[in-house]
């Protein structure tokens, strides 16, 4: 069985010494520009019409009796649409002039299913097709990053984060990863010096090895938090609290996914999705002062997104089935177009199921934000076809 | 020779099944490779179905109920297919017939699907393991028909009036030809043939809804006709292509995903389709090759595989029978739950940072009551949306703990087995697949026996087969 020439190296072995760059052919070099994308996800199919209301909409009252919310009950966003009644936090930072809402975000031919929707979402993908790796696993490809280059928070590591060679770091909490990488057993095999090896083993070595030297470069690099604010005591709180010491530390990492999940509103769903919208709209903010208060909001951009939106019309449980386009949100400091970017889409020309026709591809999104934010051709994952959109200054 | 080495003899039951516990493979060492082979295949010949006790209702006495009562039904149907999942465990790890149950884990992630309902997924399993290794074409028109696929995607919405493109969409993509040989029409055209198949939710029994089906003329692949659901699949089997896209995923899956070979896989598809589809047939071919016997450690194990392997070792059995679910859920591969039609990615898909790390310690938290860094919520996605949809309750809270599970495993069992002096050479002979790393040999102990064990099964090498 073939064996794979591995170049011969001392001391610690880094991904770009163990896959020599004649075999990979030349990446599109990224540029360094300190940037940082936090992503928020949603899960499960947020109600995008009682997130973001529109109060004067007859249509809106006639097919939600029970699950509209009232005018005076909406915090004021413009003359037509206004945000539900917990997200206190995010009407103020839509003051600021700090949040872009992007309405009626979606893709052709939309899947109303949790895992299809979300592999869309997560790959980047056309509704029929499906990828194997995830937007950001392949934006981290092309740049031949580090695996702390993108960090996820939480149990598993989305798809959205696995690229073909490199995939992104899941975390839960930074002290435990690096005492688990550290136990003696472990810290001796992941740091080998590798000679020829066996094409599989070579992988998971190098995996052990990426996986060693990230979270030494965490540890080496983290410092608790300068700042005083207070955050609530959400999961989301807590993941965004990790990745503000993250960021106030100084470290690379230029891109952070974080996800909420409970928004699959069947039933009853008025307080349940009040309630987390709160919790979003909770941590954001904090999250948001924090950043501030270190002087890092220039350098970060916020998205919060999730698979698909809801019904028009709700059921029979008080609550609302699959849906389709919904809102986006962006927050950061030099948004091109606070406020909305576009028009909330026709609550009357609605598609044979009585869902919201899409105005916005997803994708155009994922493609301005690497273009223009991570500074990575969208071609480079394979978005070269969607343009970007005017969002960032 | 009249022996097999033991790792070639490990090579064909890793492959073939879940490996060989130390005393199987001193026995299987002493025969010819032709012989274990046949003894693959003999002890798999039998089939018998793995039955459990099922809540029962027909489609209308569901909806009937009150939520409260169908919350009742499906936390039942729920935990009847968990039982599934521990006896198609059970049958797994058992070195008699451990072939049949290998193929049908494959072609589980081919033919992906899964069901809230039990007694379409006990269905659905035992037709998987029926045909194993019998003949693809009647497998294919089997879960066709099965209520699991029906359901799945959507065929049971297949109208007339409204045909849904669903399954015949996967039909093609996924189960037969491969993506690039056909065309939209075509799927259209084929949807039109499956309209009216459907499934009774009591007994996932197949009935043929006249009323929703659409007689008319189809014109699929260039030919035209008033065709049904089975003049489709017969179409598609007709066509080699699906004889080639099928050998090439049992090669990647059986052989080597990492090392591409079209010469090999195109003489499988040769012999796949020449033989009308016999599966016994083929697998009898790919096992005796060349090819075959060279790919030793080009596989990752998959998350069951993995578990499987030192299950049957150890015999470990869980205090509380839902961590076999969590161990299976935090690896990425819960049994009769694939992610999606598509399937599960493999081979370096299992691998990230955090799931290498838990691998590597999983036989420490199994075998030592080691403790494993897992915070993600207790229930897999497809509980939380079946559990979630009924009652509009929260999201299932992370503990925020490690977690430590308490297990009985039999480590006296297996060391019984080995010579108490046996070297760390010898160990790494009978327990890997490939040759240990530098890094590995400087790094096993020399004291207890067990201690050595455990550093070998908690090495990168250890996760190859």
């Amino acid at each position: 069985m073939k064996r794979r020439d591995f170049l011969r190296s001392t001391g610690l072995v880094s991904a770009s010494l163990m896959m020599p760059r004649f075999l990979q052919g030349m990446a599109p070099v990224k540029s360094q520009n300190g940037r940082k994308l936090v992503v928020v996800q949603l899960s499960g199919g947020n109600d995008g019409l009682n997130t973001v209301v529109p109060f004067r909409n007859d249509i809106y009252y006639a097919l939600r009796p029970q699950l509209a919310l009232a005018r005076d009950k909406v915090l004021g966003l413009s003359d037509e649409l206004g945000l539900n009644p917990g997200m206190a936090a995010i009407q103020a930072i839509h003051e600021a002039g700090e949040l872009t809402i992007l309405n009626g975000v979606g893709y052709p031919q939309p899947d109303r299913s949790h895992f299809r929707s979300m592999d869309i979402w997560h790959t980047a993908s056309a509704s029929d097709e499906y990828l194997q790796t995830g937007w950001l696993g392949r934006y981290m490809d092309a740049t031949e990053a580090k695996a702390h280059d993108v960090i996820e928070f939480g149990g598993t590591l989305s798809l959205a984060n696995k690229g073909a060679q490199m995939k992104a770091l899941a975390l839960n909490e930074p002290a435990r990863f690096y005492a688990s990488t550290r136990e003696p057993f472990f810290a001796k095999l992941a740091q080998v010096q590798h000679r020829e090896q066996h094409q599989q083993l070579g992988y998971l070595y190098r995996t052990m090895t990426e996986t060693y030297q990230s979270a030494g470069y965490i540890q080496e690099h983290l410092r608790p938090r300068s700042t005083e604010v207070i955050f609530p005591k959400s999961d989301l709180a807590k993941q965004l609290r990790n990745v503000s010491a993250f960021i106030q530390s100084g470290m690379e990492t230029s891109v952070y996914y974080t996800s909420f999940d409970g928004f699959d509103t069947h039933v009853n769903q008025l307080g349940r999705q009040q309630k987390n919208l709160t919790q979003l709209s909770e941590a954001i903010g904090a999250f948001w002062n924090d950043l501030k208060a270190a002087g890092k909001q220039e350098d970060v951009l916020i998205m919060v997104f999730s698979e698909f939106g809801r019904r028009v019309k709700q059921n029979a449980s008080n609550g609302t089935d699959h849906g389709t386009a919904s809102n986006l949100f962006l927050i950061g400091s030099s948004l091109k177009k606070p406020g909305f970017f576009n028009a909330m889409p026709s609550l009357s020309d609605l598609d044979e199921n009585g869902d919201l026709k899409f105005a916005v591809d997803f994708r155009s999104i994922y493609s301005t934000l690497l273009e223009g934010w991570l500074g990575l051709a969208p071609a480079a994952v394979g978005l070269g076809s969607f343009r970007s959109l005017p969002l960032l200054s | 020779m009249s022996s097999t080495s033991p790792r070639l003899a490990q090579h064909l039951f890793w492959r073939a099944g879940m490996g060989l516990t130390p005393a199987e493979l001193t026995a299987r060492s002493k025969k010819e490779y032709g012989e274990l082979i046949e003894e693959l295949f003999s002890t798999a010949k039998d089939f018998v179905p793995v039955r459990t006790e099922h809540a029962v209702a027909t489609e209308d006495g569901y909806k009937g109920m009150k939520s409260t009562e169908q919350f009742k039904f499906r936390k039942a149907s729920r935990d009847a297919n968990y039982r599934l999942n521990a006896l198609w465990r059970q049958r797994m790890i058992t070195t008699e017939g451990c072939l049949r149950e290998k193929m049908a884990l494959f072609w589980h992630g081919h033919f992906a699907a899964w069901s809230h309902w039990s007694t379409s997924t006990e269905q659905y399993l035992n037709t998987l393991r029926k045909h194993a290794l019998g003949n693809f074409g009647t497998m294919l028109k089997a879960i066709s028909r099965s209520a699991e696929m029906l359901e799945f995607l959507n065929n049971q919405r297949n109208k007339k009036d409204a045909p849904n493109e669903n399954f015949a969409r996967e039909l093609m993509e996924l189960f037969t030809l491969g993506r690039g040989h056909y065309t939209e029409q075509d799927i259209h055209e084929a949807a039109r043939a499956f309209t009216g198949w459907a499934f009774k939710l009591e007994s996932a029994e197949f009935i043929f809804r006249e009323k929703q089906h659409d007689f008319g003329e189809k014109t699929f692949r260039g030919k035209t006709g008033n065709f049904d659901g089975d003049d489709i699949l017969d179409q598609l089997l007709a066509d080699k292509q699906t004889a080639r896209f099928i050998s090439n995923r049992i090669y990647q899956w059986f052989v080597n995903a990492g090392t591409p070979n079209e010469a090999f896989v195109s003489s499988m598809a040769d012999r796949f389709f020449g033989s009308g589809y016999d599966i016994a047939d083929l697998m009898r071919f790919v096992f005796a090759s060349e090819v075959f016997k060279s790919s030793l450690g080009a596989r990752i194990k998959s998350p069951v595989e993995l578990i499987c392997g030192l299950d049957k070792n150890f015999r470990i059995r869980f205090e509380l029978e839902e961590n076999a679910l969590f161990v299976q859920r935090m690896l990425g591969q819960e049994l009769l739950y694939p992610p999606s039609v598509a399937g599960w990615k493999e081979g370096t898909g299992w691998i990230d940072s955090n799931s290498l790390m838990l691998r590597l310690k999983l036989p420490a938290a199994l075998l030592n009551q080691g403790s494993l860094d897992w915070d993600a919520p207790a229930s897999s996605p497809q509980e939380n949306d079946m559990m979630m949809s009924m009652t509009g309750g929260d999201a299932p809270m992370r503990d925020g703990k490690g977690r430590v599970f308490r297990t009985l495993p039999d480590k006296a069992a297996f060391l019984a087995q080995l010579d108490p002096h046996i070297t760390n050479d010898a160990l790494f002979s009978m327990l890997l697949q490939v040759d240990p790393s530098d890094a590995l040999r400087a790094n096993v102990s020399q004291g207890d026996l067990m201690e050595r064990v455990l550093e070998i099964l908690s090495s990168p090498e250890y996760q190859l087969c």
